[in-house]
Parts: C-alpha cells; structure tokens; sequence
C-alpha cells in the first residue's frame, strides 16, 4: 500500500499526531466533566449568586473577602489544617507500622490482611453511625469500657466537648483510612529490595537501620504518592462529619467542605460556596503541584517522558 | 500543531461556558424558557404534555404513599386527557439539595414539594408562580391560617400548604414517680421544666431534659416559640431588626443553661431521631419532640404528654414546620400544574400522602392520626404552632446564628449576655447583605 505521503497528499494533522488522538477523548471527557465545572465555579465565585434573588450581580472579589474577613473562616482553616495535618500523620505511622508488622507475619499474614482492609469497605456513612453510637457518651460500648475498665471514671464527651470533638472524628477517620496506607505500603513492601537488607544485616545493621536507610528509601515513593491522595481526600472529606456532628459543637469540627455545603444549600449562597470551594482547591493544588511537579522530574529523568 | 489543538480545546470550553452562563443567568425570567405562552394555548387546546412532580421518596415511593401518588396521578389524567404526570423523587438529604440545585441552574421541576423555611428566597427570586390567577381567592380558607401565611410572599400566594408539624412535651411517668413528681402534671413554665428536670437527674439514673439542640436551632425554639417573643421584627418593608435582647430571650437561654447538668451528654449533636430513641430507651426523663410515630412509644404504658412549657405558662405555642406545593414560574402548562397540585393537597389525598399533619381541618378529619386519641394533644398544640422566626429571606442564616448563639452559651462557657450581644451583632450584618 502506498501511503498518502508518498503519493505527495498532505496527511491531516491527526494522523500525524498519534499522541494527539489516543488523548483527544480523554481529554474532552475530562474537559467536559472536571474542566468545566472548575472554570465554572471560578466564574461564579466573582457573582453575588443567591437563591434569595433573581438578580446575580457582578462582585468581583467581594466574596472572597466577605469569606476571608468572617469571623469563622479563621477556626474554620484552622479546623481543617489539624483534620488534615494531624489525621494523615496519623494514618501514614499506624498503616506503615501495620504493614511492616503482617509483612513480617510467619502466619496468618493473608488472614490479617483481609481483617485489616474491612474499615476501608464500610462506606462512609455506616461508619459514622456506627461509631457515633459506639462513642455515644451514655449509651456507648466505648464509654461503658473505660469505665469497666477503670480508665476513667465518668463518661467521656468525645462528641459534646469542643476540644475532644474534632479529635474523635480524627480518629475514627484514621481508622477508616489506615487500611488504604496499610495496602500501598503493603504493595510497595513486595519490591523490597531483599539482597539489600540482607546484606546490611550482615554487616550488623540493627531492624530499625535497615528500616531506616534501606525499607524507608525504597517506601518513599509510595508514601509520597499515598500521603499527597490521602491528604487531598481527608481535605475534602464530608461525609463522615456531616453524620456525625454536622460540623459542631459551636463550629469546633467544622471544615472547609462543611463550610461549603453549609453556604450553597443551607443558606443557598452558591457564589460565596463557590469562593470558599476556590480557596480549597488552591489548598489542594498547593500540596498536589509540588508533588506533581517532582513525580514529572523524575519521569523525564527515567526517560518515560 | 498542538497549540492548534489546545487553542481549539480552549475555545470550546469558553464557548460552552458562556452559552451555560447565558443559559442560567441574568434575571431568571420566564422569557428563558422559551416562552409558555404558545405553548399554553397548545396545551389548552387539548395536544397534551407532561406535568413533573418531584418530591421526597421518603413520602413518594413507599407504601402506602404511593399507591395514593398512582390515584392522584389518574385522577388527573382523567380530568386532563393527553396529560400525565411524570412522579420523581429522591431521598430526604439528596432531595434538599437536589432541588436547589435544580432552582440554581433554571431546571426547576413543574410541581414540587417546598419545604417552608426555603419558600421565601424561592419567591422572592421569582422561581415561584403565583397562583392567585388559578385559583379562586377562597380557596386557601380551608387551611390553617397560620401555616397558610407560611406561603403567601409579597401579598401573592405561591404555594398551597400541604402539612404541617409541630413539636409536644413527653415525659416518662414511672421516672417521674421515681422523682416524686405527680405523673399526671407535667411542667407548664419554664421554671417548672427546670424545677421537674433537676429532681429527675438528682433522684433517678435517667437524665431530666432532652431535645434536638444538634440537628438545628429551631425545633429546640420551640420552647421559646411557646411564649410570645419572636427573634426577629420584619417591617412592611422587609427591613429585620433583631429582638433578642429582651428578658424574655435571654430568659430562654437562661432556662437552658440552668438545664444544662440534666441533659442528657450528647445533646448538642443528638437529632430528633436519637433524643427520641433514647427517650423510649428510658434514658431521659422528659423531651421535647414530635408524634415519635417511627418509635414504639404508644406501646408504653408509662408516656405522658403536654403542651410545650411557656416563660408563664399563660402561653401556648411551638415550633410549626411543614411543606407547601409549588408551581414552578417556568412551567408550560400552570393550569394543568396547579390542578394537580390542588389534587394531590385536597384531604382526600393529602390525608394519605403523608407521615405528617396535612395542613386543613378537614385533611386533620380524614387522616387516621384523627381518629386516634393518642394524638388528640398533639392536634390541640399544632393549633398554637407557627414558624420558630418570622419569615424573611434570611431564615436559615438567622436560624444557625442562634443556634450558635446557644451552644457558646451551654458547651463555649459564654455568658448569656455576651453571646446575645454578639447574636445581635451577628443578625444585623446577616440581615445588611
């Protein structure tokens, strides 16, 4: 067969561009379902936008400084800096430390891993009904334990005390997301390199530095890709809260994505809901592009780009 | 080459976005839609077209609802052959927010629940048709006043009430025999209610005083609503000036705080559901909540009910809620939109479409909750009932600020008078937007 080129045709663009048909309907698919709305939200944002009015007048950034300059936004940043900050770290040790446990299990390692993933199965919102009873002050098992057990001697206000409230829902997220660490470091532990830590354990190399300076280096990938999706996904995390305390006491457990729901549809506000959900995701690019600008880095480097 | 093509994309996505901009801005009018005035006359000429009804599965797709939705919707069909109704429905929480949304981006449906608390901001954004030009003028006589005003916006009735609700007091007569308390009075003041709460937690395992402070501000209010004070004043203008300083108001908060060691632990995240779970369970010695008709609690023999305790006890009141039908202003067919409306909201159906209280005498005389003695004091309150804020656009926003207003006082240790100076505050630049 004679190609177009060389009967002197000139070949459309398309053709030319392999790369630029294999990415065509992803990226109008993506453009479609994630650009738009992004670009849309950003538009709206600038808008006095209410379900109050038929008018939607032009504010430019009034929103935004109606939002910045409120008396909550500051607890409220702060609220989802600590939900965030302290329940990826919390994530991150408890599901490292479980993985390399079971990974080091002679038996039952299949058995545990099974157990191990069921928190993360559990949607979302049977979670929060079951711990909210669990945690329930009077009624709940957690409570009657402590007690029983002589840890404390009067219930515990783990929902109704503005200082505990934010902690407890910390909690019961890290138990739902530790699952999801415990599996990608788990993933990552099948590649370890064993001729390394067999060899430093040779030279006399305790457990904690062959953690150190051989396991951890070759996790670090792994924990940097999981911890960027975690924190982005604790971040935007709604659900749980929202059952579980709806963002209260006095405000003590509510975060940007409580905040947001909260203005749209409860005070059905979308343009000042549309400048707050812009200042999340300017949080989340703020994680997200470092880290994605490493893991392009490193990709050229390897030669995949 | 491929500056061609992201240059193209580029477009594209601007393109769209302005034609979306177009679509579901400027003033919202009806000449958006495309016009319904052809295409009434089209209609009434006998061609046809599909109503939407769009409400909550929770009172739509179970039985016996539904059967009823099937017969409202043939009755219709009967009277307006070529017509149907098309019946759609989400859960509660999706429905709520589902039906914003569908306002927000101009795709209202043409009938559809509105729940009464929104109905200001949907009327005043002219999403609502006003259905004086459908509907003869006495025909909104047959609703409870009170709930009827609850829908009329700017001297036009946008809505037709469809139920209501309001809250009663329960109290668990073996706990307050237990307490030394008469099982066959219970509070009438706000001071009793204090006084009986106390000797409840200091004489008995269980916990005096419970309501649904967590789920939102205004059906705890129903203990304020019981006495004359409103939140709020609304001028003939609009204009709100807030009215909390009062000694009534702050004699509320008061009367909450002096509760406080009596509710039960978790009282600010507990909703209506969970108070009256635990209130059946025998955890609280006396509640504020609804008809508990998703408990067993008419199964007990030990349940007492009153009226909602008042500041003196000379006043009656409570907390009123419910939901209205409206017709959306966009609709192609509002004869045929509010006739169904009018069906689905007449006693016959409407005394069968739902867990609550229709919204007329005579729906009350048809319902099977009529019939049922046990219910003859929650009809005797709903007579007192009204909104926990006089209507403004602003109920919502008003609504948590006293909400947060009260958990400062009971779980921040703000003194009463700080948080309603600060609530005062709060309601002016709330109402200044």
């Amino acid at each position: 067969m004679i190609s177009m080129k060389a009967q002197g045709m000139a070949v459309p663009a398309m053709r030319r561009q392999p790369a630029v048909r294999y990415l065509a309907p992803a990226t109008v698919i993506m453009a479609a379902m994630l650009g738009f709305p992004i670009v849309y939200n950003l538009v709206l944002s600038f808008y006095q936008w209410t379900l109050k009015s038929s008018e939607h007048p032009f504010v430019g950034l009034g929103n935004y400084i109606e939002i910045l300059s409120g008396g909550k936004f500051v607890q409220i940043f702060v609220n989802s800096i600590i939900w965030t900050g302290v329940g990826v770290l919390l994530q991150m040790v408890i599901g490292i430390g479980l993985a390399l446990f079971v990974d080091n299990l002679v038996r039952g390692k299949q058995f545990m891993r099974i157990i191990l993933l069921v928190p993360w199965i559990i949607p979302g919102v049977v979670t929060a009904l079951m711990w909210k009873w669990l945690l329930q002050s009077d009624v709940g098992l957690i409570n009657y334990l402590l007690m029983e057990s002589g840890i404390t001697d009067d219930n515990t206000l783990f929902f109704s005390d503005p200082k505990l409230a934010l902690f407890t829902l910390i909690l019961v997220n890290t138990w739902k997301a530790v699952p999801f660490w415990f599996l990608m470091i788990t993933a990552g532990l099948q590649t370890k390199p064993d001729d390394q830590i067999e060899a430093a354990r040779l030279d006399g190399a305790g457990v904690v530095q062959v953690f150190r300076h051989v396991t951890l280096p070759h996790l670090s990938p792994v924990i940097a890709s999981t911890g960027v999706l975690t924190t982005i996904w604790t971040l935007n995390y709604f659900d749980l809260i929202w059952v579980m305390t709806k963002g209260g006491p006095a405000n003590a457990t509510t975060t940007l994505p409580i905040f947001i729901y909260r203005e749209a549809f409860e005070f059905n506000d979308f343009g000042a809901s549309a400048a707050c959900a812009v200042l999340s995701f300017l949080i989340v690019a703020s994680i997200s592009i470092p880290y994605m600008r490493k893991m392009f880095s490193n990709l050229k480097s390897e030669g995949v780009l | 080459m491929k500056k061609r093509h992201l240059l193209i994309l580029v477009l594209a996505l601007i393109v769209s976005l302005l034609a979306a901009c177009s679509g579901s801005g400027g003033t919202g009018s009806s000449e958006d839609s495309g016009g319904t005035g052809a295409e009434d006359s089209a209609a009434n000429s006998g061609e046809g077209g599909t109503i939407v009804f769009y409400g909550f599965s929770d009172w739509m797709d179970t039985d016996p609802y539904k059967e009823q939705y099937e017969a409202a919707k043939a009755q219709f069909e009967e009277e307006f052959p070529g017509f149907t109704v098309e019946l759609q429905s989400d859960p509660w929480g999706d429905w709520e927010q589902k039906y914003k949304t569908m306002f927000a981006s101009g795709n209202a449906a043409d009938v559809f629940m509105v729940n009464n608390p929104d109905f200001p901001s949907f009327a005043n954004s002219g999403n609502l048709l006003a259905l004086g030009d459908y509907v003869d003028a006495g025909y909104f006589d047959s609703f409870f006043p009170g709930v009827n005003g609850m829908y009329v916006w700017q001297n036009e009735q946008m809505a037709i009430p469809f139920t209501t609700d309001c809250r009663i007091l329960w109290y668990n007569k073996d706990i307050f025999t237990a307490a030394g308390l008469d099982p066959e009075k219970p509070p009438t003041t706000w001071e009793e209610l204090v006084t009986y709460a106390k000797a409840i937690e200091e004489k008995t395992d269980s916990y005096g005083f419970g309501m649904d402070l967590g789920l939102q501000e205004f059906p705890a209010q129903s203990l304020y609503c019981a006495s004359s004070g409103d939140i709020i004043e609304v001028a003939d203008d609009g204009s709100v000036t807030p009215n909390v300083n009062t000694d009534e108001f702050k004699g509320y908060m008061n009367t909450l705080l002096e509760m406080k060691p009596t509710f039960e632990a978790d009282y600010t995240i507990l909703n209506h559901h969970d108070v009256a779970k635990l209130f059946v369970e025998g955890q609280m010695g006396i509640i504020i909540g609804n008809t508990l008709n998703d408990t067993d609690i008419y199964d007990k023999e030990w349940y007492g009910q009153g009226l909602i305790p008042s500041i003196d006890g000379k006043t009656n009141g409570s907390f009123g809620g419910g939901f209205g039908i409206s017709i959306s202003s966009e609709c192609k067919y509002p004869e045929q939109a509010v006739r169904f409306a009018q069906i689905v909201t007449s006693p016959e159906y409407c005394s069968k479409l739902i867990s609550d209280v229709p919204a007329s005498e005579e729906g009350i005389a048809q319902s099977e909750m009529a019939k049922d003695a046990k219910y003859d004091l929650y009809f005797e309150q709903i007579q007192y009932a009204r909104q926990a804020e006089p209507k403004t656009l602003y109920y919502a926003e008003i609504d948590m600020a006293v909400y947060d207003a009260v958990t400062e006082v009971l779980v921040g240790g703000k003194s009463v008078d700080d948080a309603v100076a600060a609530l005062e505050e709060n309601i002016k630049s709330i109402t200044a937007k």
